[in-house]
């Protein structure tokens, strides 16, 4: 029995340190994936808050992961974000870099950057859930295919594909400035 | 995963970096996740109870239990107290403390509803006989002064059982009066 079968199988009897280790293992990378989607702080927890609570609803239900569980947690933490999303769409980022005024070099540096990271959110949102979650995944927590396939419990080749379609579809939404103007 | 596109790659990293996380903010997390698992943690399942069990179960109320022990020593009481006092008393006499209980018992006996008049008239000789015992052993013991009492519900009881027959040839009651006299005839005239 793996370990992660282990904690699984304890924590479907509400074992108390079963369901801490869980957190303690799972809560700093939800916490990461939701605000790099979210960009605010508060959403962020939120996410993590109402990922674990639906964990344990689930459990309480006879049902939730049976294998899987990090997957599990990233999908749930994933439907939620999207849940957001059509709540409250991220707002459009203007692409007129002139539209703000900074004389000082450092505020200059860190604005453009943040306005980069908005425009970045902006355009994983426009992409469809599954090719959000193949790049949050892939590019940012550095899984590979075979593990991204059972959160999106899809063929690894299905992967490759939204993959290849979303990054084609970034690079349009994200195209400097200048070749979008013309 | 590789991104060709140098700028796409640039862009992508400017989410790279995370803030850290409010460390206090964890705490609270984890604290409620903690809460919220201990409030739905589900109870364990109970076993089905056999009949057996269940009567068990109500006598293992306390309040049913201590009105069921009162009960069952109220009725010790009753069958070991009762038959032992009244056992005892079958042999008392006249003048003994336990006679009250003996002549208690014979009144009862006779007042039954449910006895017809020769029943009664049968419990009317026995009693009488049982006269005629005392009567013999308190003259054998010269307890004289007791002869009264045994004496005067001998007649009561002749009294009575010649009340419920009609006059016949052979009648029960002359044959324990003819046997009472003779017991009584030594005993001194004061």
């Amino acid at each position: 029995m793996t370990v992660e079968s282990r904690l699984l199988k304890e924590a479907q009897a509400f074992n108390q340190q079963a369901l801490a280790e869980i957190y303690d293992q799972y809560n700093q990378d939800l916490f990461r994936y939701a605000m790099r989607s979210l960009g605010n702080q508060n959403s962020a927890e939120e996410c993590v808050a109402e990922t674990f609570s639906r964990f344990l609803q689930a459990l309480r239900r006879g049902k939730g992961p049976r294998q899987h569980l990090r997957a599990y947690l990233y999908r749930t933490a994933h439907n939620w974000i999207t849940d957001q999303y059509r709540r409250q769409p991220p707002p459009d980022v203007p692409l007129e870099e002139e539209t703000w005024v900074a004389n000082d070099a450092g505020l200059l540096q860190s604005v453009a950057e943040k306005q980069n990271q908005a425009r970045v959110r902006w355009a994983l949102a426009q992409l469809t859930p599954d090719q959000q979650q193949v790049i949050m995944l892939k590019f940012y927590e550095g899984w590979k295919n075979r593990d991204v396939a059972q959160v999106l419990d899809k063929p690894v080749g299905a992967v490759k594909s939204l993959q290849h379609r979303a990054l084609a579809a970034l690079e349009r939404l994200l195209a400097p400035v200048e070749e979008v103007k013309r | 995963m590789k991104i060709e596109n140098n700028h796409l790659h640039e862009m992508l990293n400017t989410l790279q970096e995370v803030p850290a996380r409010d460390a206090e903010a964890m705490t609270q997390g984890r604290a409620q996740f903690l809460a919220e698992a201990e409030a739905l943690r589900p109870l364990p399942p109970q076993p089905i109870p056999t009949p057996l069990q269940k009567i068990k179960s109500i006598f293992s109320t306390p309040s049913i239990q201590r009105v069921a022990v009162g009960f069952a020593l109220f009725l010790a009481f009753l069958i070991v107290g009762g038959t032992g006092v009244t056992f005892a008393a079958e042999d008392s006499l006249p003048g003994d403390p336990l006679y009250g209980v003996k002549l208690t018992v014979e009144q009862a006996r006779l007042r039954n509803p449910l006895l017809n008049a020769q029943e009664k008239e049968a419990l009317l000789v026995n009693f009488t006989e049982e006269r005629i015992v005392e009567l013999d052993s308190l003259v054998q013991q010269e307890r004289y002064d007791d002869l009264e009492t045994a004496v005067s519900t001998f007649h009561r009881y002749v009294s009575q059982g010649r009340d419920l027959i009609p006059a016949q040839e052979n009648d029960p009651f002359d044959t324990l009066v003819d046997q009472a006299t003779q017991i009584l005839a030594p005993v001194p005239e004061n």
